[in-house]
């Protein structure tokens, strides 16, 4: 094992970076396994917990600065320059980067959103109708197209995707720098556009609003969306082709961990819909730029041609939104129940399913846009459809925890509340895919805490979930226990206290994107309102303790949670090429039963080797006892008997 | 040992070049196999199946970025044609292509056509490592390609000049009176527009020329009065210029046609343009020797997908674009 830490080698521990690192560079394969070189085996039979806690105590002590002379190099120790963050290639260095990125964006949009309860406080509105607009415009365009959409694939999914199988770097690392790039700056364009004059036209960008009524800013916003655009789709790219080629050995496509089934469903998605937007958009600038009427009736367009054609993407990016966060609860119900998955396949297929299907419902957004009455018929029962896979997941991940060994920690409650908020914002989705229903809650605040529940309660939860499910492996740190369950449960509690009031809202007839009311809808209206302080502060309150373990967190163990998959198995943080040896792996992703059975055997052991020990000491102790008897009995008689 | 065995004695400075660019340190050169191998991949295998994959999902972006477009077309084609047929009009579709320089569409196709030729025996002498043949055919690829840009933008210079680009230079009733066609359309004047045939009984409106162009307020049956009147004083005027009557066409219809003929041709340009880009830069290393000096032949048959990929849409283009006829 020693063999293969690049410190040993006194060539690679000298100077600032890591150059050629020995033998891991070889690479997997043939060559490697015929040379019969070290190779960590990843099995998950009994071997496993043995073989992985040899490679934890190896880490422990590579990854504790006080045992080695020589620091542990991890990805972020091994350079400190900024010009090693700025042309990093690093997948793991630009998930960091993505991470802070977003997270300002966050930030931001939950200005916005503030601004919008602000704003609800009185019936008749504090901002105005020009301020409100342009404040639920920037809200939603900075929420979905860069907080949302590349929150959990571009952080997390960036992170995960090349360790969790196995692999040295996703397939394209230059394409993956590329697309952080690109989303910086369409988020920098997007953002100057809303301070240099804001739009009003909401996040969907309607015809003609957008490319006649609306002011040139719009422009700029599209643009900065069109390059966003673009960033997911090189993601997405990579992802499809790393998942495709760059598996380690023995990673079959049905030992994958769900997580990596989720992100090849959303990456599919990306791929498909993204472009279709990116050139709708583009038809709205040239629409705009040079006044002719590609979706203006009065030149002969078709605005309901841009409806079609924008929600053929944005409805799957829903999608793009909710199935990364499924995929962080598949992993992390998994680990704090203590059992496998229930369902893997099921689960796996789900998550396509849903792609796909998402793919066939674009009309249901369209339902009262002069659409065919039977496309409409149609797009319900497809809409309903969906729901099936949605609730095999729900159910699976049920059946897991049912007699699980569930233990409450900060990821669990996380993705407990997920459960909860995803299933009551999935059955209101329901009401609104039926035709009937949908005509009468159509545009109102039914709508936005439905999707507020999927989006924020679903989405947002996940997300949490998975931050500090992997925030020891990301950084090597360790978060305080105890704010993170307070500060998930006041994530809960203001959740609810923010969006359920809008259910009887939108049911009274609340529309969205008025900013004003009827004087009786406030006191739910001021419920809403406080309840989101509560809500912000259980975003600011992991935003500060997060930061604060950066520097004062403990170190962190290279498997804290005792989690199976590979990604558990290197150091935390890992080592700039993600594996001393390229793992080889024998059976599928969640074998905590065998784990289990394995913590049951080493205790077991422990006990039997602890009374053996003591059995032992007690015949030592009487030999002891027997030979001073046999010296005492011959020459110091009464000294043993004082 | 094995590993000694397949590490480069001496990496050829070409591709230590290369390799350069890529800035942090560990994904600099790999040092398990040949210098081209980059460090995340286990060997030369996985990196041509990996890269290769990549394109062809790049591709499936690209067919579904054009492929929204042609939607659009199909969509105000259908609709366009089932209105100009109610209504006794020409289909705009129709109108636009006839009004389009179909020899220049049709030496464009040959032109772009013969460039994947060269470009796919491009690709087959990279594999034999022939550099001086890649080098030749590249360079006739690119020269191709640039020609192709080039007939292209004569043709959009020539659209402009007849005022058929829409938001640029929009006023084509000169070039359609020369073929026979007259132009109905409200000239973008905020008021009711009047659809003859769609909007019940004709109105008895004031009939005002603006903008040189015909309005709706006319009735069908005036604007063939006139056209024929006018249109028959000027085919005696000069007979091979300008066509008889041939009938209506609705202005925005035809107009529409031209926002997506542009659209569509200017996204296809903008491909070839990021093609001759790229195949500028590979022409620079291929003269360095980077795809012949060892078996790195695969950067040109990816670059060879994209330019077939950029042909073949072009090949559904010119058909949709330049062959619609006047009924």
């Amino acid at each position: 094992m020693k063999l293969n830490n690049p410190n040993e080698q006194p060539e690679n521990a000298t100077g600032g970076s890591i150059g050629p690192q020995g033998p891991m560079e070889h690479g997997a394969g043939e060559a490697q396994a015929a040379n019969g070189a070290q190779v960590a085996v990843a099995t998950v039979n009994r071997g496993t917990a043995a073989n992985g806690a040899s490679i934890y105590n190896q880490t422990q002590e590579a990854s504790d600065p006080h045992n080695i002379g020589v620091p542990f190099e991890s990805y972020l120790n091994n350079d400190f320059s900024w010009k090693s963050w700025i042309y990093t290639l690093d997948h793991k260095r630009i998930c960091m980067m993505y991470l802070a990125f977003i997270s300002v964006m966050f930030l931001l949009g939950g200005a916005a959103a503030s601004l919008i309860r602000y704003n609800l406080i009185e019936p008749q509105g504090m901002l105005g109708a020009e301020a409100y607009n342009r404040a639920f415009s920037a809200h939603g365009i900075i929420m979905v197209f860069f907080f949302l959409v590349p929150s959990i694939p571009a952080t997390l999914g960036n992170f995960l995707v090349p360790l969790m199988i196995g692999a040295k770097d996703v397939a394209f690392p230059k394409l993956n720098m590329l697309s952080f790039y690109l989303y910086a700056a369409g988020a920098c364009l997007a953002l100057f556009a809303m301070v240099a004059g804001g739009i009003d036209t909401g996040w969907t960008f309607y015809a003609p609003l957008s490319s006649t009524f609306s002011n040139g800013m719009v422009t700029w916003v599209i643009m900065g969306v069109f390059l966003a655009g673009f960033s997911s789709i090189l993601t997405g790219l990579n992802f499809i082709v790393t998942i495709h080629k760059m598996r380690a050995p023995g990673m079959t496509w049905f030992r994958m961990p769900l997580f990596m089934w989720s992100m090849y469903a959303t990456s599919l998605i990306q791929v498909l819909g993204t472009p279709v937007v990116a050139i709708t958009l583009v038809c709205i600038i040239v629409e705009k730029s040079l006044g002719v009427g590609i979706f203006d009736p009065k030149l002969g367009g078709d605005p309901v041609l841009f409806q079609h054609m924008f929600w053929f993407y944005s409805h799957p990016a829903v999608y793009i939104m909710l199935i990364p966060g499924m995929a962080v609860i598949s992993e992390v119900i998994a680990c704090f129940s203590r059992k496998p998955i229930y369902g893997y396949k099921f689960v796996a297929f789900s998550s396509l399913a849903i792609a796909i299907f998402g793919f066939l419902v674009w009309g249901h957004h369209m339902f009262v846009s002069s659409q065919s009455p039977y496309a409409g018929m149609v797009f319900s029962l497809i809409s309903f459809l969906v729901a099936i896979p949605s609730a095999v997941k729900v159910f699976n991940w049920t059946a897991t925890l049912y007699k699980g060994s569930i233990r409450l920690e900060t990821p669990m409650i996380y993705a407990l509340g997920f459960l909860g908020l995803f299933a009551i914002g999935g059955l209101t989705g329901l009401h609104l895919a039926a035709l009937a229903t949908d005509v009468y809650l159509h545009d109102t605040y039914f709508v936005i805490a439905h999707f507020h529940y999927v989006m924020v309660g679903g989405t947002l939860s996940a997300y949490m979930a998975g931050l500090h499910f992997w925030w020891p492996k990301m950084t090597g740190k360790m978060y305080n226990e105890t704010w993170g369950k307070v500060s998930a449960l006041i994530l809960f509690i203001g959740f609810n206290l923010t969006f359920f009031p809008q259910f009887l809202l939108g049911m009274w007839g609340m529309h969205r994107r008025y900013h004003a009311y009827p004087p009786e809808m406030q006191f739910l209206n001021i419920m809403s309102s406080a309840g989101a302080t509560v809500l912000a502060l259980g975003f600011l309150l992991p935003a500060f303790y997060l930061t604060w373990s950066l520097k004062y967190g403990k170190q962190a163990p290279a498997n804290p949670f005792g989690a199976t998959g590979l990604e558990w198995q290197t150091t935390s943080p890992p080592p700039l090429t993600n594996f001393e040896v390229i793992p080889i792996v024998t059976t599928g992703p969640y074998a905590y039963d065998a784990v289990e059975s394995e913590r049951i055997f080493e205790k077991t052991e422990a006990i039997t080797a602890e009374v053996r020990q003591r059995i032992a000491a007690a015949e030592r102790e009487r030999d002891i006892s027997i030979t001073v008897e046999r010296e005492g009995s011959g020459a110091h008689e009464e000294k043993t008997h004082v | 040992m094995s590993n000694i065995a397949i590490e480069p004695i001496e990496r050829p400075a070409a591709v230590e070049h290369s390799h350069a660019a890529h800035g942090h340190d560990a994904h600099g050169g790999g040092h398990h196999g040949p210098a081209f191998l980059h460090h995340h991949f286990a060997d030369v295998a996985q990196q041509r199946e990996s890269n290769q994959l990549g394109m062809w999902v790049f591709m499936v972006t690209e067919i579904m970025t054009f492929g929204a477009l042609f939607f659009v077309y199909t969509l105000y084609r259908h609709l366009y044609s089932v209105q100009a047929y109610e209504n006794g009009m020409l289909s705009p579709y129709g109108v636009g292509s006839h009004l389009l320089n179909n020899n220049l569409g049709f030496t464009n196709t040959l032109v772009l056509l013969t460039s994947s030729l060269t470009v796919a025996a491009a690709v087959h002498y990279a594999g034999l490592k022939d550099k001086k043949k890649l080098l030749a055919l590249m360079g006739v690829t690119w020269i191709l390609g640039f020609v192709f840009l080039g007939i292209k933008a004569v043709e959009w210079h020539a659209d402009y000049e007849e005022g058929l680009v829409p938001g640029l230079s929009w006023n084509p009733r000169t070039v359609l009176a020369e073929h026979g066609f007259v132009l109905a359309t409200p000239t973008g004047v905020q008021g009711e527009a009047y659809l003859p045939g769609l909007n019940g009984a004709p109105p008895t409106a004031v009939v005002t020329e603006g903008n040189g162009e015909a309005m709706y307020n006319h009735t069908l049956e005036t604007m063939k009065a006139e056209a024929a009147a006018t249109g028959g004083a000027e085919a005696g005027h000069a007979e091979e210029a300008h066509h008889a009557y041939r009938g209506v066409v609705n202005g925005n219809h035809m107009q529409m046609f031209y926002v997506i003929y542009f659209t569509m041709t200017g996204l296809h340009a903008i491909h070839m343009i990021i093609g001759l880009f790229l195949l500028a830069i590979y022409i620079f290393h291929a003269r360095r020797g980077m795809f012949t000096n060892e078996a790195n032949d695969q950067p040109v048959e990816i670059f060879g997908l994209y330019w077939h990929f950029v042909d073949i849409v072009w090949v559904f283009l010119y058909p949709l674009l330049y062959l619609g006829t006047v009924q």
